[in-house]
Formats: structure tokens, C-alpha cells, sequence
């Protein structure tokens, strides 16, 4: 258990540079499942759910306010269930893929989340830094856009380092406490329960695993695709 | 004004730090600039208070190519700094105007060049790289070997292939926005973007085509010919055509995989 809890606190910490932190790809599901492969003592399979997984999220990109499942998620938690609890890889990895599906919503309630404390936040914020620059100036409290019904109260201030603190370590307990309970709950129901699992079933997660890379394969050629590009 | 700009270009990377649906990378920006707003307004409150109150503006953008906007912003910003009253909201407008131009067109560029062509260049890399050092990662996961090393020196080559041009980019266009004009659109149109992704994805296609062959090869090499291996190369086959039919309809190959393993099992369960 200690050693989940380890795992699923390096995982949490490398989704934050999918979106807060960063974005210098140490998240991308290649490097993770790698990360995470290591970690769990089995690299070769880590390394290669992160690269189906890549592969397979070809055609989802973070534009505009889109927000794509994690690959992060995905890869990290198909190698925890492989290494930690025995299941097999092709039975993981669409675990996986199932829970950063289910993250999204999470990520989106988070980020509906943010948008309804954003005023206040910025009000605090410009307090507390006009505060700073002159602490003898009369604070206003309703120089931004408030919530309705919210009457002037004493200026309530935010540091900026408090609010990074503040809003990366949200995420980064939200992200973790997912990955652990996802992980904790299903892993130890396949470990009691494999035996009852139909071969053929495993035969049937086998083979759509074995359409994974080439499917991927081709939408990456596909994605290179310069029919709409300009010399 | 002297610029600290690897001050500003290390604060880039807080960008999306509190990304909202309401103002987007707003907060993001704010911090961003806010050292350089503390140190041009320092002797002019009234004007900081509306600086503070203005960055906080709706913001979205790419999160390497935002530099673009973020460097004209400064600029714009210090020329509010020393315009007197009367001039302030026209010069107000004027930085409103450069922060939706330049951000738009960042955002339109650096996703084309990094999510959807510098970032599946890294990955067909990686895979290039452990297929030349004969870790065949496509292949079933029993048939791979030791050769850790090797796949390390890979993912890291992989990331520095798309992190070298990426963090250039992220400096480059700070200070080019900061230095540019209306006229080179803040830097913008100082580098051929479409050249560089028009050739990208050229190669990217060709080697995409070559490991897709070698992989095929590898991955079904040794096998005789076999009722269960036709079966296997049909279905493999059609599966390709779906994700190309899916892909024009827009849908995700990650749907189309869950589809399929829902109906492999269906089938095999009742099988």
C-alpha cells in the first residue's frame, strides 16, 4: 500500500505539467508510463502502455477550452493495476482509458469551480497588492466584479505565491486522491476475482489491445496530413 | 526600462496555473506580468490600480506561443506608463487591441505547430529510436528485452526534440514581441510558421509510413500463414478503415477502441 501511495503521488505530480505546470511533456503518456513503469518495477510495460496510449490520444489536443482526457492518467494507472496487482496489460490499459475518461468531468468541475471563485480571487488579489504597495491607502472592496448579494466587507488580501500554492496543491490532491481510489478499488477486486474471468473474455481485450498501435500508427499519419497547410 | 525578460520568461510557465472557463489564462498572464507592472507604476498608484485591474482581462492563448502576445503587452504597458491623462484610454484600447490580436493568432499557430505537428514528431522519434535499437515496443510486450538504458537515452532524446524548439520559442518570442511592430506583427510574421510545419509534417508522414511497414514486418514476422493470422490481418485491416472513416466524423479513435473491445467481448462471452 505504501508503495501505491508513492506511485500515485509521483503520477499526481507529473499530470500537473499536462495543464498547471510547465508542459514540458513529462506528462505525455510515453514518459509517464516509462516513469511510472520504473517506479513499479516493470519499465518495458510502462513504456509500452505510455506509448499506446500516446498513440491512441493522437487525435485529442487541448485547444481553445477543449479538455482531453489524460493521457497521464491513463497510462499511470494501467501500469499501477499491471505491476502492483497482476493484471494484465490489455485488461489495464482499458481501465485506464475508462478513468482519464472519467477525469474530464473532474478537470471540468474544477475548472467551473475556478470561474466561480474568480472574482473574488482577483478582488483579493489586487487588495493585496495595492495593500503592498501602500499600506496607508484606503482599500476599496468593490473595484471588481463581485458575486450578487455579496456586500463590501474588511478587504480580504491574497498573496500571489499564496494563491500558486494554493490552486497547484488543489489540483495536485485532487489528481491524487483520483489515481489512489481508483487504483485501491479496483485492484484488489480483479486480484480476488481473476479466476473467474472467462478466457475468452481475455482473448477479447488481447486482441483489441493488439489494434491499439496500429490504429494509432495510422492516425498519425493521418495527423501529418499537410493537404490543409501552406508552403 | 530594462526588461528582466528571463524573470518573464520563467514566470511563462505559470501560465495555466488557475485556468478557468470564465477568463481562461487571465490569472496566468497577470502573474506573468505582474513584476513589470510593480516596477513601471511604482511612483504612479492611481495608474497601478488600473494596470492590476486591466491584466486581469480575459487571456487565452498557446501556452509556448502566448510569449508573443505577453512581449507586446509589456511594451504596450510602458507606453501607458508614461502617457499622460488624457491620452490613457486611448493607449488602453490600444493594448486590449495588441492582447486579442497577437494572443488569437499565437494560439492558432502554436497549436498547429506544437500539438498537432511537434509532439507527435517526438513521439514518432521515440519510437524510431527503440525500433532502431531493436526494442519493438509495438509488439506484444513478452518478446521485449532488457535494454533499459537505451529506452532512457530514447525518451529523453524525444523530449528534448520537442522541449529545445519549444523553450527557444517561448524566449525568442517574448523578446521579439517586445521588439516588433505593428508591421512584423509583434514578431509574429518573423519566422515562415507554415513553412516549418508544412515540412514537419512531411516528414513526419513519410517516416509515420515506414515504421507503420516496419512494424508491420516485425510484428508478424516468423509467423506462418494460419486461419487465426488471415483472421487477425482481416480484422486489423477493417479496424484501419473504421478509425480512417472515424476520424473524417470526427470521432476519437479512443471511442472506437472501447467500441471494439465492447464487442470482442460481447462476442466472446457469448461464444
Amino acid at each position: 500500500m505504501f508503495e501505491l501511495v508513492i506511485a500515485c503521488l509521483v503520477l499526481a505530480l507529473l499530470e500537473m505539467d499536462t495543464t498547471y505546470l510547465g508542459q514540458f511533456l513529462f506528462s505525455r503518456p510515453a514518459c509517464t508510463g516509462a516513469i511510472m513503469g520504473f517506479i513499479c518495477g516493470d519499465f518495458f510495460i510502462g513504456l509500452q502502455l505510455g506509448i499506446f496510449t500516446e498513440l491512441l490520444f493522437i487525435d485529442f489536443a487541448p485547444i481553445g477550452g477543449v479538455v482531453p482526457p489524460s493521457g497521464a492518467i491513463c497510462s499511470g494507472i494501467a501500469v499501477m493495476l499491471a505491476a502492483y496487482f497482476g493484471m494484465p496489460a490489455h485488461i489495464s490499459f482499458f481501465i485506464g482509458l475508462l478513468a482519464s475518461l472519467a477525469f474530464t468531468r473532474v478537470e471540468k468541475r474544477l475548472r467551473k469551480y475556478r470561474s466561480v471563485i474568480l472574482p473574488r480571487i482577483e478582488k483579493y488579489l489586487v487588495n493585496g497588492l495595492l495593500f503592498e504597495a501602500d499600506p496607508n491607502q484606503e482599500i476599496q472592496t468593490n473595484q471588481l466584479q463581485t458575486n450578487a448579494g455579496e456586500e463590501n466587507q474588511t478587504p480580504i488580501m491574497l498573496s500571489p505565491i499564496k494563491l500558486i500554492m494554493q490552486s497547484f496543491f488543489m489540483e495536485y490532491l485532487v489528481v491524487f486522491f483520483f489515481v489512489l481510489v481508483i487504483t485501491a478499488l479496483l485492484g484488489p477486486v480483479f486480484f480476488h476475482f481473476k479466476d473467474f474471468i472467462p478466457p475468452t473474455l481475455d482473448v477479447a481485450f488481447s486482441f483489441s489491445y493488439f489494434l491499439v498501435p496500429w490504429i494509432g500508427l495510422s492516425m498519425l499519419f493521418i495527423s501529418f496530413s499537410t493537404k490543409q497547410e501552406s508552403k | 526600462m530594462k526588461i528582466d525578460f528571463i524573470k518573464v520568461f520563467l514566470r511563462t510557465f505559470l501560465l495555466q496555473i488557475f485556468w478557468n472557463y470564465r477568463k481562461m489564462q487571465n490569472i496566468g498572464r497577470f502573474l506573468i506580468v505582474l513584476p513589470i507592472l510593480k516596477q513601471l507604476y511604482k511612483d504612479r498608484p492611481d495608474y497601478y490600480k488600473r494596470a492590476l485591474i486591466r491584466n486581469l482581462d480575459t487571456f487565452n492563448s498557446n501556452p509556448v506561443m502566448a510569449s508573443y502576445s505577453i512581449g507586446a503587452m509589456i511594451k504596450q504597458e510602458e507606453k501607458i506608463a508614461q502617457t499622460e491623462q488624457p491620452k490613457l484610454l486611448s493607449e488602453e484600447k490600444e493594448w486590449r487591441v495588441i492582447s486579442g490580436s497577437t494572443a488569437n493568432a499565437a494560439a492558432s499557430l502554436g497549436d498547429r505547430l506544437f500539438w498537432a505537428t511537434l509532439k507527435p514528431f517526438s513521439l514518432l522519434l521515440l519510437i524510431i529510436l527503440l525500433y532502431v535499437a531493436q526494442v519493438y515496443v509495438l509488439k506484444e510486450i513478452t518478446t521485449i528485452q532488457g535494454k533499459i538504458f537505451i529506452a532512457i537515452v530514447a525518451i529523453i532524446f524525444s523530449l528534448l526534440a520537442y522541449n529545445i524548439p519549444a523553450l527557444w520559442i517561448r524566449h525568442k518570442g517574448l523578446k521579439d514581441s517586445y521588439n516588433g511592430t505593428e508591421e512584423d506583427f509583434y514578431g509574429l510574421i518573423k519566422l515562415n510558421w507554415n513553412r516549418i510545419i508544412f515540412m514537419l509534417k512531411r516528414v513526419g508522414q513519410v517516416l509515420t509510413f515506414g515504421i507503420f511497414i516496419y512494424g508491420v514486418y516485425i510484428a508478424f514476422s516468423g509467423e506462418s500463414l494460419s486461419a487465426d493470422l488471415i483472421t487477425k490481418s482481416a480484422l486489423l485491416v477493417s479496424f484501419l478503415i473504421l478509425s480512417v472513416w472515424s476520424k473524417r466524423l470526427n470521432i476519437p479513435n479512443a471511442y472506437l477502441y472501447i467500441v471494439a473491445t465492447i464487442i470482442f467481448s460481447a462476442a466472446a462471452l457469448i461464444s
